[in-house]
């Protein structure tokens, strides 16, 4: 950078910068205390909006879940993020009723109790391929292959496990009993995979589907399970909610309608909201740390730059150019900080991305900074110029008649 | 004149500033609560382009002298007096650009910026005079023959290297007043020889006043004109010891 160092401003930057470098060990150390903490503080305020949206988004574009009487959100967690245990069965009675319910625009049933290397086999229609919007104006999207046929054993298999178990169209395979991979618990049935799905970034990826008789008649599944499945999975029109939540949950007690499904979740998400409150005391706690390194490396630089600054101020600078300089130094130092933090905060990201995919199917879009992230990032600036401030005015103040050691 | 203002530095390249030193006393508290005085004198003056060499032995006051003709240090009282400008009245600000328009200031320890090369320190001295220029800077190194050194550290410069440029910052912004205060302290002779050749032709082609301090009689002997320190500094605090 060309520096007009005729310039009261262009000659601080210049002697800031020439500060940085002669103290680039203690500078640096100081920027990365920022960095880490500033890179905390964003993360924590914006992975938690982005998971919640994430989360709402991954819904299958369903507005709402039937299944057995119990927890709604432990309803929604196994129907639509194929997570949790299933709260138990419905009589497929209860889906032909409510697939005839007026309002009900679109019901499909779901059985699960299955998995193959730990990724879950969910019974469904094929219709639920063919006509359901998982989110608004798409459908879901085959890679290769074709949809599964209605009674026979064949498996379509979401992006994410056909690339974790390398699944190709025609390849065989044995489920193994229960939502959990255990060795000895291989069914006898052999399931032939006939499609792969394009990825949607919603946990229908790491699910294998098959037709519900398929699950329902497995070998080993009991008589019950024949004639009944583990949830519906519903789009509604209009308010017809209201009225379905009154007669399922406040009328009936056979069933539970988990309705809104964005209700549910975000008091799911209100009850994990310690969880952010002790991300945030750290953040808050690094910043002091933060704080205190620019703080210390400013002052342990002053005992040397003192002679310095008494040199400059001998040459005719002024006293606000020296405090100028050292209130510059940690500018820059909370500069790189903050670029530091965006870095940080990008790869924190990444890293939640990835595992939140990992463990849910739920492909959480990257962090990126928004204009509403101006204040936390002039906070983060704010800190470290604070840091040097005791400084600045120390080197304001400083004699310049005994830092240049007079010698006669 | 109470004030050095921008119409002064218009006019600086056409004035003429002899230096006039009257009644000018600074003194320092002691720990036991009495004054010591360290700078009395009475009546000093030089003129515009010509050179001194004050000779005294360390320790007596010959810096306070040189500091409170460059402003670093405010007087008791007295004047001290640049032609028209009273230095002596001037306010803090106004004392700090006068230093950086009007007066050079060689230090005994160079008093080298460490973290800027050799011209960047010459550039530093005339930027803030506001008046930078890498040719000028260049120039002035190249007239102490650093220039193949231009971009070292005063940490890989010789000691003789590092007083030179001392000399070249100095001469920066064209002094009206060339102050050095023991500039060869830390030379060798044949350095600090060297050195003190130097600073006085560079002073006298630039028609700058010329101010030394030193203890050493054979850097003294190099200058027309030289007087003992004591002969200028009443100041009694003293306990002298030629």
């Amino acid at each position: 950078m060309i520096l007009n160092i005729n310039s009261s401003t262009g000659l601080v930057i210049f002697l800031a910068r020439k500060g940085f470098r002669q103290h680039l060990f203690g500078s640096l150390l100081a920027a990365f205390s920022i960095a880490l903490a500033g890179g905390l503080f964003l993360s924590t305020l914006k992975i938690e909006e982005q998971t919640k949206a994430s989360f709402n988004n991954a819904n299958g574009g369903f507005d709402a879940v039937l299944g057995a009487r119990g927890s709604k959100l432990q309803l929604i967690l196994n129907a639509l993020f194929h997570m949790d245990a299933s709260p138990g069965n419905l009589p497929w009675e209860q889906y032909e009723l409510i697939k005839q319910t007026p309002g009900v625009k679109e019901a499909y049933p779901i059985a699960v109790g299955d998995n193959y290397f730990g990724y879950r086999l969910v019974g469904t229609e094929p219709e639920l391929f063919m006509n359901h919007e998982w989110t608004t104006g798409k459908k879901y999207q085959l890679k290769s292959g074709r949809i599964f046929s209605t009674m026979a054993k064949e498996a379509l298999v979401g992006s994410f496990v056909a690339n974790k178990l390398k699944l190709r169209i025609g390849d065989k395979f044995q489920p193994y009993h229960g939502l959990n991979f255990i060795e000895n618990t291989q069914h006898q049935d052999i399931y032939v995979v006939v499609g792969i799905l394009e990825a949607t970034g919603t946990p229908s990826d790491q699910v294998i589907w098959v037709p519900i008789k398929g699950i329902q008649l497995m070998d080993g599944h009991d008589q019950e399970m024949a004639q009944s499945v583990s949830a519906v999975l519903l789009s509604l029109n209009g308010a017809v909610g209201f009225g379905l939540e009154m007669k399922y949950n406040k009328q009936g007690n056979q069933a539970t309608l988990a309705w809104p499904v964005a209700a549910t979740l975000a008091s799911f998400f209100q009850k994990m909201g310690w969880f952010r409150g002790v991300l945030e005391i750290i953040s808050y706690l690094i910043g002091c740390v933060g704080f205190l390194m620019v703080a210390s490396t400013m002052r342990s630089s002053m005992h040397e730059r003192k002679r310095d600054f008494a040199i400059l101020r001998s040459l005719g600078a002024g006293r606000v150019i020296v405090m100028n300089v050292v209130l510059a130094h940690s500018l820059i130092i909370s500069i790189i900080g903050a670029l530091g933090a965006i870095l940080f905060m990008k790869g924190i990201g990444l890293i939640t991305q990835k595992i939140i995919h990992h463990e849910t199917g739920v492909l959480m879009e990257l962090i990126n900074l928004e204009a509403a992230d101006l204040l936390a990032l002039s906070s983060i600036l704010g800190i470290g110029v604070l840091g040097g401030l005791w400084t600045a005015i120390n080197a304001y103040r400083t004699d310049l008649a005994q830092n240049l050691q007079p010698s006669s | 004149m109470s004030a050095f203002s921008q119409n002064e530095e218009d006019r600086s390249e056409n004035i003429k500033y002899p230096l006039v030193i009257e009644n000018l006393r600074k003194s320092y508290p002691l720990q036991s609560g009495e004054v010591q005085n360290v700078v009395e004198v009475e009546s000093f003056e030089l003129n515009q382009g010509s050179q001194l060499a004050i000779q005294g032995v360390s320790g007596t006051g010959k810096s306070t002298f040189l500091n409170l003709i460059a402003g670093i240090v405010k007087p008791d009282f007295g004047v001290i007096r640049m032609g028209e400008i009273e230095l002596s009245n001037l306010s803090e600000h106004a004392r700090d650009r006068a230093r950086a328009q009007l007066i050079g200031y060689v230090f005994q320890n160079f008093h080298l910026l460490q973290g800027c090369t050799a011209l960047e320190n010459v550039m530093v001295s005339m930027a803030i005079n506001q008046n930078a220029t890498r040719d000028r800077a260049r120039e002035l190194i190249s007239h102490v023959g650093l220039s193949k050194k231009e971009n070292f550290l005063p940490s890989q410069l010789s000691i003789g290297q590092q007083q030179r440029v001392g000399i070249a910052r100095a001469l920066a912004n064209t002094p009206k007043l060339m102050l050095a205060d023991e500039p060869t302290g830390n030379l060798d002779s044949e350095n600090a020889k060297r050195s003190i050749d130097l600073l006085s032709s560079l002073c006298s082609s630039n028609h700058c006043t010329l101010l030394v301090v030193s203890h050493d009689e054979k850097i003294i002997n190099r200058f027309e004109k030289s007087m003992h320190w004591q002969d200028i500094n009443r100041a009694k605090g003293f306990d002298f010891e030629y």
